[in-house]
């Protein structure tokens, strides 16, 4: 039940992010609220979650991208399982805004250098066409960033809430009475 | 090596052999059921989200383009102002071209030797009635000679410089020349009329005389040559009791607005 609540969340920040984000760009840039989504869910520690929320988020991108397939997907998975043995092992304390926003940005690297290279690689392959060079990510980079950090709180909220919504649920379907 | 025996490890390489199995299902083909319906998920929410974002982004979009819709309103205006001021020359181009038309119309039939002159000023040295022209001795003008507009005597070189000549419009009060009425060839006299135009005067009693003959130049003046049209006559001023026929004429040249005008060289 919980995975068909997380699809769900996942569907509705797409719609989002396609609907309003489209048209509100910023330099031509607009904020991925997927990644921001999955991110929060991978800082959680002791939790494995993210794992499905990254499959379902990079397999979202990649059937609305025009790369190859599996691009996003591998960026997802690899960037959360960085994310989730950052904060799980080297994490002492709580995150906070200003360690967020670091790993905000070591994570959007991370994200973009692998999605270059798998796109790279698939074309070095002949399994496509054409792949943007390095220069096109790196140009994009300080809006795409600017734009994702200004969005954290909002996405933040949002994963919260989800959060709240299924351990709720997980509670009831046990029959604990509050 | 103990992560790769850690559970997240193991669910990272399981999820990595499923995207693997996408990927080869990809590029056989039979992704594209899912693709569609993945693609299709999100499209009500996107609908409604643009529906509901389209009213703020279009008030912000205005207020972003409130600067660029100023600046461009300057820009056009300046350029209106600077059309205007090329139409207004263009209107006076046109008027001359016109004018220029109806002299060189009069002046391709004729055998008379002129010399074309531009109307420079008006009322020169607080003369009335007469015209400052921009062409003088070195062109062939001199003083006494007739000044005609559209076949049409205007008036006589007065004054004959270099570059420059004064023309007395045959209005003028001290304007006066020989005259004969076309029709009967009676010898008469024009002058100008302070206020009145231009009077027909000392034709004999004896000498017929109507409304709508024209008069013409007599040739006695040796520098204006005879048959140049000065005007018709409007009005029969005189009585029979006058000693001599006076009657008003009527030109249909525009004295106040002459741009061109041909001088009636030796």
């Amino acid at each position: 039940m919980k995975y068909l609540i997380y699809i769900i969340a996942v569907i509705i920040l797409l719609g989002l992010n396609l609907g309003i984000f489209k048209s509100l760009q910023v330099y031509g840039q607009i904020p991925n609220l997927l990644f921001l989504f999955m991110l929060f869910f991978a800082l959680e520690k002791q939790d494995y979650d993210f794992f499905f929320v990254a499959a379902v988020c990079g397999i979202f991108l990649d059937f609305y991208s025009a790369g190859f397939f599996g691009a996003y997907t591998l960026a997802f998975l690899t960037v959360g399982l960085c994310a989730h043995l950052f904060a799980n092992n080297l994490l002492v304390l709580e995150i906070n805004w200003k360690s967020l926003s670091l790993v905000l940005l070591a994570s959007l690297i991370m994200f973009n250098l692998i999605l270059w290279f798998f796109q790279f690689l698939a074309f070095k392959l002949g399994w496509s066409g054409q792949f943007a060079g390095i220069k096109v990510f790196s140009s994009e980079f300080p809006a795409n960033f600017i734009y994702d950090w200004l969005l954290l709180y909002p996405v933040y909220l949002c994963f919260t809430f989800v959060r709240g919504f299924v351990q709720n649920l997980n509670v009831r379907r046990r029959g604990v009475v509050r | 090596m103990r992560f790769i025996y850690t559970k997240a490890f193991a669910i990272f390489a399981g999820c990595l052999a499923l995207l693997a199995l996408l990927v080869i299902m990809q590029l056989k083909g039979w992704l594209d059921p899912i693709r569609i319906a993945f693609l299709d998920a999100p499209r009500p929410v996107a609908a409604l989200a643009n529906s509901a974002a389209s009213p703020v982004k279009n008030f912000f979009s205005t207020i972003y383009q409130l600067k660029k819709i100023s600046d461009e309103n300057g820009r056009l205006r300046a350029e209106v102002k600077q059309l205007e001021q090329a139409l207004v020359g263009q209107d006076q181009q046109t008027r001359e071209n016109q004018a220029l038309r109806d002299e060189l119309g009069f002046a391709k039939n004729t055998q008379l030797n002129l010399a074309s002159c531009a109307v420079l000023s008006d009322n020169p040295f607080g003369q009335t009635d007469a015209l400052v022209l921009n062409c003088g001795t070195k062109d062939g003008v001199g003083e006494g000679q007739a000044v005609i507009s559209q076949g049409y005597l205007v008036g006589k070189i007065i004054y004959a410089g270099p570059g420059s000549s004064t023309a007395l419009l045959i209005t003028a009060a001290d304007f006066s020349t020989d005259a004969r009425v076309s029709q009967t060839d009676a010898a008469a006299l024009v002058k100008g009329s302070f206020g009145s135009g231009v009077i027909l005067d000392q034709v004999k009693q004896t000498d017929d005389l109507q409304k709508g003959w024209l008069v013409v130049s007599a040739g006695i003046n040796a520098k204006i040559p005879k048959n140049i049209l000065i005007g018709q006559v409007s009005d029969i001023l005189s009585s029979d009791n006058d000693l001599f026929k006076r009657a008003a004429l009527i030109s249909p040249i525009d004295f106040d607005n002459l741009q061109f005008v041909f001088v009636v060289k030796d």
